[in-house]
């Protein structure tokens, strides 16, 4: 038996030869074919990590714009407060004001004289 | 023209900036317009009014304009963050990717594939003169 064997493979040695090569080609372009795909399976891993980070700092960054609108608008509510008691403030002012020279014509003229010649420069006749 | 001229001279020359108190039945030093005593009131204290929220104003859109200006720096800064994070990311994601396939390429490397070339003659001529013996 080992002898037609080794007979046949004397006979044959060169399909043989041809086989064992053709197998190891396969095997070679095999082991290229794992090696692509092995790195293709990391850049898609990368990638995946990649999007994964730059959703979670896309949400960080959404959570921080709001956080500066929400102070914003905060901001400017007190600020239109502040404006209309200033207003308000201004208003209650010029009533007092108004009362105060009023009084101040029928205590002294001469000061409602001073007054309007120093707001508009007018010049007193006797 | 000339008549536009005289009129202009008149003006100039008129009292239009004097004014005076006049009590009631009393004459007034010249032509003009009496007011009440709470309407010079008024007149005054306006002006300071107007004095007072024009400064409000500016204070107000100052206010304003600084505020806009903290939201857009706070808006910016988070921008900045976020891209300074994401680049920081995707470099170290590079270089990962760069030298986990640098590991890969370097399995094929050039001096590995002429030591199988090397060995492939070798073992291919080894194997074709064994042969080539025992046939004869």
């Amino acid at each position: 038996m080992k002898q037609k064997i080794l007979l046949f493979c004397l006979k044959h040695w060169k399909e043989i030869g041809l086989v064992l090569l053709l197998l190891v080609v396969f095997g070679k372009s095999q082991y290229d074919v794992r090696n692509i795909i092995k790195a293709h399976e990391i850049a898609e891993q990368s990638l995946k990590d990649q999007i994964s980070t730059l959703e979670s700092l896309h949400t960080e960054e959404l959570r921080l714009r709001d956080e500066a609108l929400e102070q914003y608008r905060i901001e400017m509510e007190q600020l239109e407060l502040k404006y209309e008691a200033r207003q308000d403030e201004i208003k209650d002012l010029t009533r007092a004001e108004k009362e105060v020279i009023i009084k101040e014509f029928k205590q002294d003229k001469a000061l409602i004289i001073q007054r309007l010649e120093e707001t508009y420069g007018l010049r007193y006749v006797e | 023209m000339l008549n536009s001229l005289m009129l202009l001279a008149l003006l100039s020359t008129a009292s239009a900036e004097d004014f005076t108190v006049v009590s009631e039945d009393q004459p007034a030093p010249f032509e003009g317009v009496l007011l009440s005593v709470p309407a010079v009131a008024e007149v005054l204290a306006q002006h300071e009014e107007v004095q007072m929220k024009c400064d409000l104003e500016i204070e107000y859109q100052l206010d304003k304009a600084n505020t806009q200006c903290k939201l857009d720096k706070n808006i910016l800064e988070a921008r900045i963050v976020t891209l300074e994070q994401q680049y920081k990311e995707i470099i170290a994601q590079k270089d990962l990717v760069i030298n986990k396939q640098q590991a890969i390429i370097k399995k094929g490397a050039p001096h590995r594939k002429w030591l199988w070339f090397a060995g492939g003659i070798v073992l291919g001529g080894a194997t074709y003169y064994g042969i080539e013996q025992k046939t004869q």
